[in-house]
């Protein structure tokens, strides 16, 4: 018989340990990169009991990933195989799944739950592969006061770095602190072709054995971060302290020397992440996605009179030209997370003429017509995304609706019989 | 001024004789071209810490004004990234 959250017997040697079932019911984590780090997270978080997952990663399973993927199906898109996964491997009864199978910055502001907080996540686990998609979830996290998580080996070296960005911590350092190469533009674009990249470098880009170390310390400090209650006689910091004692650290551990050194971070000045968290008391209000940038621009009005600009949280990239035939391409994503020199798929390149001219917005202005056309999604905007807003005498913060459950899809049980009770 | 120098993949400490008024930042520099550590790339990145105090020098800061004197240990914290593979 399956057990059920209320059985005492579930969980029951963890809770000697501490784990909370109601806590890890109520959990949701958010595993971004579905790799040897996150598979190996997802496995810990699945038998811990936890209850909801969201996974995100562009990417498919390839040969080469079966010695350090427990999840690994094949040709299968990596994001679904694992919410799969997650719902085969988990000892919560009523374990839920979610997932996006492209690029976290499609999601970004969704999977965070925006400023409305109507769906919100307990901590975001940073498994990406490049230091770019490492600073764009240190900025998204700390904008949004969600928890980051993140970790990353080389070799038998790995790396964990824990920041709460709790609203209530003032002048906590984040991940991006005191690191240099964070927007090195060499790392940008897809994870399987940086993969590459590290391979022909002669980088070892993972081991199970490290993964599965990496996976366990990022899983307990997500479910640690499950457990923080604050409010009452207890102050944040003393919270996190007692719940999540790898916060605000980064921790460097050797596997084979079973050396380590375990360091507070220390803020810095000059980082490259703005440390300013999004206040939601300049929320202005919640409005449904439109079709187009005008059309949002008109359903502004609602919210404020006459809306004159809308400024994006990074410079977007709407368009760029094919690097082979100049052909526009449409982009939509942060020009931080995207190559300068893309080109058309294989085969679909036109005859090489005069390159289009890039298109790239940060503030997008009601009368301009060569973007009031565009959908919203090539200016970056989709569900639960939050913008800043400015019309006459009036600005503030707008969200466009949405949820994790309404947007992404919803993992099934590939064998529904075995979750039967 | 001799500062010794721990990192987890290297048992042991490196005694090496350095300005204490040089940066973080240098003093990894340093000790990659000396060949102490392995070449920075964009998977691999080091911070330094005071060993007393357990924090993070950061890279623009000197060791004397992080509190590290002759003769102290600081261990060096390598930052990687891949998380997948």
């Amino acid at each position: 018989m399956t057990a059920t959250s209320t059985d005492p017997t579930w969980l029951a040697r963890e809770r000697l340990a501490g784990y909370d079932p109601t806590a890890l019911g109520s959990a949701r984590i958010v595993v971004i990169g579905a790799g040897a780090l996150g598979q190996n997270a997802v496995l810990a978080l699945a038998l811990s009991g936890v209850r909801t997952l969201v996974v995100v990663d562009p990417d498919t399973f390839e040969a080469s990933n079966r010695t350090r993927s427990p999840f690994y199906k094949m040709d299968a898109p990596k994001a679904q195989a694992v919410a799969e996964g997650f719902l085969r491997t988990a000892t919560h009864p009523e374990a839920q799944a979610f997932f996006h199978a492209g690029m976290v910055q499609e999601v970004g502001d969704l999977v965070t739950g925006g400023l409305e907080k109507s769906w919100f996540p307990t901590a975001i686990v940073s498994a990406v592969d490049s230091n770019q998609g490492r600073a764009y979830l240190a900025q998204l996290c700390r904008r949004f006061a969600v928890p980051l998580v993140e970790a990353g080996f080389d070799g038998a070296d790995i790396g964990v770095c824990v920041v709460s960005n709790h609203r209530e911590i003032v002048g906590e350092p984040c991940w991006a602190c005191g690191r240099r190469n964070i927007r090195d533009a060499s790392t940008r674009g897809l994870c399987s072709l940086y993969a590459r990249q590290a391979e022909d470098a002669g980088d070892v880009p993972a081991i199970q054995s490290a993964a599965q170390i990496a996976g366990a310390l990022v899983a307990e400090a997500a479910i640690g971060f499950a457990h923080v209650r604050t409010g009452g006689d207890d102050d944040a910091e003393f919270a996190l302290r007692q719940r999540v004692p790898l916060a605000g650290h980064r921790w460097h551990l050797n596997l084979r020397t079973g050396r380590s050194v375990l360091a507070r971070l220390a803020l810095d000045s000059d980082c490259a992440v703005d440390h300013r968290h999004l206040e939601p008391a300049d929320l202005l209000g919640v409005v449904e996605p439109t079709t187009t940038v005008g059309d949002l621009f008109t359903s502004l009005a609602v919210l404020l009179p006459e809306p004159e600009a809308l400024l994006l949280p990074e410079f977007i990239a709407v368009s760029l030209p094919c690097r082979l035939c100049g052909r526009a391409l449409s982009v939509g994503l942060p020009l931080s997370a995207v190559s300068l020199a893309p080109a058309c798929p294989a085969g679909t390149c036109g005859q090489p003429g005069a390159p289009a001219v890039p298109i790239v917005r940060q503030m997008l202005e009601a009368g301009d017509e060569e973007v009031a056309a565009l959908p919203l999604r090539a200016v970056g905007l989709g569900p639960g995304s939050v913008f800043h807003v400015s019309g006459r005498g009036c600005a503030g913060l707008v969200q466009l609706a949405g949820t994790v459950p309404g947007v992404f899809p919803r993992a099934v049980h590939p064998n529904p019989l075995e979750s039967t009770p | 001024m001799n500062v010794r120098f721990t990192t987890p993949r290297h048992p042991g400490t490196t005694e090496v004789d350095i300005d204490l008024n040089r940066t973080a930042g240098e003093v990894i520099q340093s000790l990659v071209g000396g060949g102490t550590l392995l070449p920075v790339t964009g998977r691999r990145e080091y911070g330094l810490v005071n060993a007393m105090t357990r924090e993070v020098i950061l890279p623009g800061r000197s060791l004397r004004d992080a509190g590290v004197e002759g003769g102290d240990i600081v261990e060096v914290l390598q930052a990687v990234e891949g998380g997948r593979g």
